[in-house]
């Protein structure tokens, strides 16, 4: 079980992580979601050690991964880019990750790369979906029991997203492992994911299961009689999405009693809930667009 | 402590400037012996084919003369040089300043540039031994460089018409290169150690410079300081200073400057005050970097990657200090330029250096920044 207690960071006296606090289970997809700038990087960044909290800690079992650096090779941090292998070829990626995990193993590796086609280049060389194939891939093939991927889709296309994707869910189905995912790409996570954590201004806003997520808020569409009311459109605890001539499709943060009553005492002529996406959730739990910084 | 994993790492990092290093190395320790052979064969010649241009140094027939008569100081053939001139200090010296920051540099500053120190703070090994294997890589080429260049340039010597230059002084020619050897290691340290708390490369070699001449620029801008202040003030106490064992220590460039390499192979006194002081001060040395480098980095903030000077918590220390320097600096350049000196005008100049330090400073250590992923 990897631990993460009351993590707290301060950043040129800003807080970035404000006591991060929750549980990693084995063989669980969790998605870190939240704003540019929420923490989320810091928060992955620092569960491996890369950075030290001011306050908390980051336990595997009852050890702390800040007092024992072997524990990393069970907990793999994947960044963003392949930025810091560059200059190797893939085959000389290898042997070094061969060489610093005992637990490498290299034909599962070598799997992926014959069924991606990737060849033996510098990986600077490689396009951007092989290159995050390979980063992947190699952390993968060290067979660990938690990673913490940044943003692991981030500007790729459409079949090379489907692949991580593939490659995610597959080492969880094999070998139960955890996989800590930041992502903005919602409607890929909301795929695998087995819960969400939403990290709002370096706190965690919530952690909840997909279920729970999508039921925390609601999307109606609403078909009014003559107009949509005034006083629809001017709460401030809901999120227009749009109005057309007499039907209002809107979410709101919330399903409270008095939204209903609200809504009902406009006698409309229908009232259709949408189900919630994870982007919906996102939008109406931790700000919309307009919001975007 | 020592990791492979992570020498192979730091050696596919760095292996072309440590190769490079290592060749360079051999040219300079060999080269300039060889030219300088050259010089006293063609200053030879020249004696012996045109005799009548040094009569006042020559008093015996040329043609009588051997070689190794050329090079007796107590004769009165006249005196060509000694070993001192055939071993390339400056050279091999400033070959290991550039190429211990180079390498240093390559090995923590450009890895804080990029995505690879969070990798490298993210493998299952402690920050002690990402130092560590920096350090042993980056001291392995400068090692390589001396035995090796060392090796050669006294195989040069033995085997040449100048061989005699040798006898009875091939311990000293040695602690001459183990004297290269640790100077070259205190540079790489000083760089290494640089790296440490400068954010990103171009702040470590701006750093390995500012502390390669902060010991003695300090003493000399004191100095100036005071003299400003009262002109009739003694040189004496400075000079003793600069000699010291403390400052020996701790400026490795004031180490070789007080180690004159004539008084070596001439003096006793020297030669055991050489093995004694000017050796363990280069030890002293590389400790002191290493341990200063070892602990800093590991107590270096990682999300002040890129930035100038990356524990935040000193930077008020460290703009008061470049205020000052500056403002002394700038106290005597100006009182300096005119005669007799002026206190005034060393006021002038300190608060106009302090001024213009403050304005750097500030953008130095609060705004330069490069972007890197937090």
């Amino acid at each position: 079980m990897l631990k993460v207690e009351q993590l707290s960071k301060q950043i040129d006296r800003q807080t970035i992580l404000d006591g991060i606090d929750f549980t990693v289970e084995s063989g669980e997809i969790i998605a870190l979601v939240g704003r540019n700038g929420a923490g989320k990087t810091t928060l992955l960044r620092t569960m491996v050690g890369i950075i030290r909290p001011d306050q908390g800690d980051v336990l595997y079992g009852t050890k702390s991964i800040f007092k024992d650096a072997g524990l990393k090779r069970d907990v793999i941090f994947v960044p963003d880019s392949a930025d810091a292998l560059k200059h190797y070829t893939v085959n000389e990626a290898t042997d070094l990750y061969e060489s610093i995990y005992p637990s490498f193993n290299r034909s599962v590796f070598r799997e992926t790369l014959t069924r991606y086609n990737i060849d033996n280049k510098k990986i600077r060389q490689l396009s951007k979906g092989q290159k995050a194939l390979v980063t992947l891939s190699l952390a993968f093939a060290v067979q660990a029991k938690y990673y913490l991927l940044d943003e692991p889709t981030d500007g790729l296309d459409v079949v090379a997203k489907s692949d991580v994707l593939k490659l995610m869910i597959a080492q969880v189905e094999k070998r139960n492992c955890s996989i800590i995912v930041s992502s903005h790409q919602l409607h890929e996570l909301e795929r695998i994911a087995d819960r969400i954590i939403m990290i709002e201004n370096g706190r965690v806003k919530a952690i909840l299961s997909l279920e729970e997520a999508r039921a925390l808020s609601i999307k109606w569409q609403v078909v009014f009689n003559d107009h949509v009311p005034v006083e629809l459109l001017e709460r401030k605890d809901i999120e227009i999405i749009s109005v057309t001539g007499r039907v209002v499709l809107f979410m709101a943060k919330e399903r409270t009693e008095e939204l209903e009553a609200f809504i009902d005492s406009y006698n409309p002529m229908l009232i259709e809930e949408i189900p919630m996406s994870l982007e919906d959730v996102f939008r109406v739990q931790l700000g919309g667009e307009a919001h975007v910084v | 402590m020592l990791s492979k994993v992570l020498l192979k790492k730091d050696w596919k990092q760095v292996s072309l400037l440590w190769i490079l290093l290592v060749f360079l190395g051999i040219v300079a320790f060999t080269v300039p012996v060889w030219t300088q052979m050259q010089v006293y064969e063609e200053q030879i010649r020249d004696m012996q084919e045109n005799p009548s241009d040094y009569s006042d140094i020559l008093r015996e027939d040329v043609e009588t003369m051997n070689t190794e008569d050329f090079f007796n100081s107590n004769s009165d053939y006249g005196y060509l040089g000694g070993l001192e001139s055939l071993i390339p200090m400056g050279i091999v010296i400033f070959l290991f300043v550039i190429f211990g920051a180079l390498m240093a540099s390559v090995l923590i500053g450009s890895e804080r540039n990029s995505q690879m120190s969070d990798f490298s703070m993210s493998l299952p090994y402690t920050r002690t031994q990402l130092y560590i294997s920096k350090w042993v890589i980056g001291s392995t080429g400068i090692v390589a460089a001396t035995l090796i260049g060392g090796a050669l340039m006294f195989l040069i010597i033995r085997l040449s018409d100048y061989s005699f230059l040798l006898d009875g002084n091939e311990v000293k020619v040695l602690g001459l290169i183990v004297f290269l050897l640790l100077s070259g290691i205190s540079f790489f340290s000083l760089s290494l150690w640089m790296g440490s708390f400068g954010g990103e490369s171009i702040s470590q070699v701006v750093w390995t410079f500012v502390a390669l001449v902060f010991p003695m620029g300090i003493v000399a801008l004191i100095q100036g300081s005071l003299i400003a202040f009262s002109p009739n003030l003694s040189y004496t106490l400075f000079d003793e200073v600069f000699e010291s064992v403390p400052m020996r220590i701790l400026s490795p460039l004031n180490n070789i400057v007080n180690t004159e390499m004539y008084s070596i192979f001439d003096s006793r006194a020297e030669w055991t005050e050489f093995l004694t002081i000017g050796l363990s001060s280069s030890i002293a040395f590389i400790v002191l970097t290493f341990g200063l480098g070892l602990w800093m980095f590991k107590e270096a903030p990682q999300e002040n990657n890129g930035r100038f000077f990356m524990f935040s918590n000193w930077l008020w220390l460290i703009h008061i200090v470049i205020v000052i320097c500056f403002a002394m600096l700038g106290g005597v350049f100006f009182s300096g330029i005119f005669y007799p000196q002026s206190v005034m005008l060393y006021l002038v100049g300190f608060f106009i250096g302090a001024f213009l330090a403050h304005l750097l400073a500030k953008r130095l250590l609060y705004r330069f920044n490069l972007r890197l992923k937090s």
